[in-house]
């Protein structure tokens, strides 16, 4: 710590003052220092799977604007998106490439208030409720989810959409 | 301050101490343990490249962001909605970034004692496809550099429109605005 404090220009007094006034502040926020270094992983791995962060109403009003003017494009660039994720995670060294895209997909859906994906020996089966999900960014979010599961090598069984309910049953095939 | 038997003694003021111990206290952890946790935090922090400092800011930042209704978006699927391909027209887009960045303007500057500063710091820390974030601030003027290598003409003209619309809820008026591919230069005045 000292070795760390000289760095920082500071007393070894000086730096362990600044952080006990990090750790009043973080408390503050009803955070703890651990949330920074989450945080900070969060942010790296969403910058290295391919997702931008940005404010939920904005994507949502854009999604609305483009399904509107150009439906069948506009799911079918979600779809895309969709494959392409998943075969980052397929065509990559991790050992179970599934687990580990439903894993991001939980990390990188912080907004959605219910994501519950469950895994069998052949089925997958998916459940999300999001109320702020308008129509539109339901369906375009659905599209994502089907290009996600067909690259994993599954096929849709059944669809239940509606505003912000999304439930999707799929099995391998 | 560590497993090991070897103790130092740093002397803290007693208002600090007395907030740590009521935290520790609440998390029913002994003010040792809290305090041998956080700063192994502090270190870890440190490894990551954050003064205690710089890592109070981040942190403030990414809790503004979550209660902005942060949320991510796959950037194949945000490229097209930029683009013209999705059939929006270019003045309702940069409408919807505008009024965005006004929103966000807002909550900032509500909530941050220097809010160009913080919204710098917001966007080095959420917008990774911004290579260099320049920021020159005077009295009644402050002129932003944004460069990125990863940005489409399009994607430049809408963030640049994003902190214009954040800009104007800071009291600041667009003097000179210019956003080629992957170059914002943007001046305002208060």
């Amino acid at each position: 710590m000292n070795k760390v404090a000289k760095e920082s220009d500071l007393s070894l007094y000086g730096f362990v003052n600044e952080v006990f006034e990090l750790t009043l502040r973080a408390n503050k926020l009803g955070v703890n220092l651990q949330t920074l270094t989450d945080s900070r992983e969060l942010l790296k791995d969403a910058r290295e799977n391919g997702y931008t962060l940005g404010l939920e109403s904005l994507w949502y009003e854009m999604a609305d604007l483009a399904y509107a003017k150009a439906k069948n494009k506009a799911l079918h660039a979600w779809f895309d998106a969709g494959v392409w994720l998943a075969k980052r995670y397929v065509t990559g060294e991790t050992a179970d490439p599934f687990e580990a895209f439903n894993k991001d997909l939980k990390d990188f859906t912080w907004n959605v208030p219910e994501l519950d994906v469950k895994k069998t020996a052949d089925r997958v089966s998916v459940r999300i409720v999001s109320p702020r999900f308008p129509e539109s960014y339901t369906l375009l979010f659905t599209s994502f989810l089907e290009g996600a599961l067909e690259t994993f090598g599954y096929k849709i069984g059944s669809k239940e959409v509606s505003r912000g309910i999304i439930c999707l049953e799929a099995v391998m095939g | 301050m560590s497993k090991g038997k070897d103790k130092r003694l740093v002397y803290i003021p007693g208002n600090l101490v007395e907030e740590v111990k009521e935290i520790s206290r609440r998390r029913g952890e002994s003010l040792s343990l809290f305090v041998s946790e956080v700063l192994m935090l502090a270190l870890r922090a440190n490894s990551l490249g954050y003064s205690p400092k710089q890592a109070a800011e981040f942190l403030e930042i990414m809790q503004a962001q979550r209660n902005l209704g942060g949320a991510f978006v796959p950037t194949d699927v945000l490229t097209y909605l930029n683009s013209k391909a999705c059939g929006t027209e270019e003045d309702q887009l940069q409408t919807k970034w505008y009024e965005s960045g006004k929103w966000h303007g807002k909550y900032i500057n509500e909530k941050f004692e220097d809010p160009v500063q913080a919204f710098k710091k917001f966007l080095e820390a959420t917008r990774w496809d911004l290579s260099e974030v320049e920021v020159r601030q005077n009295q009644n003027t402050v002129k932003f550099r944004c460069i990125s290598t990863l940005l489409t003409g399009k994607a430049t003209e809408l963030l640049a429109k994003f902190i214009e619309g954040a800009m104007y809820s800071m009291g600041y008026q667009t003097d000179k605005s210019d956003a080629l591919k992957g170059m914002i230069l943007l001046h305002f005045k208060r």
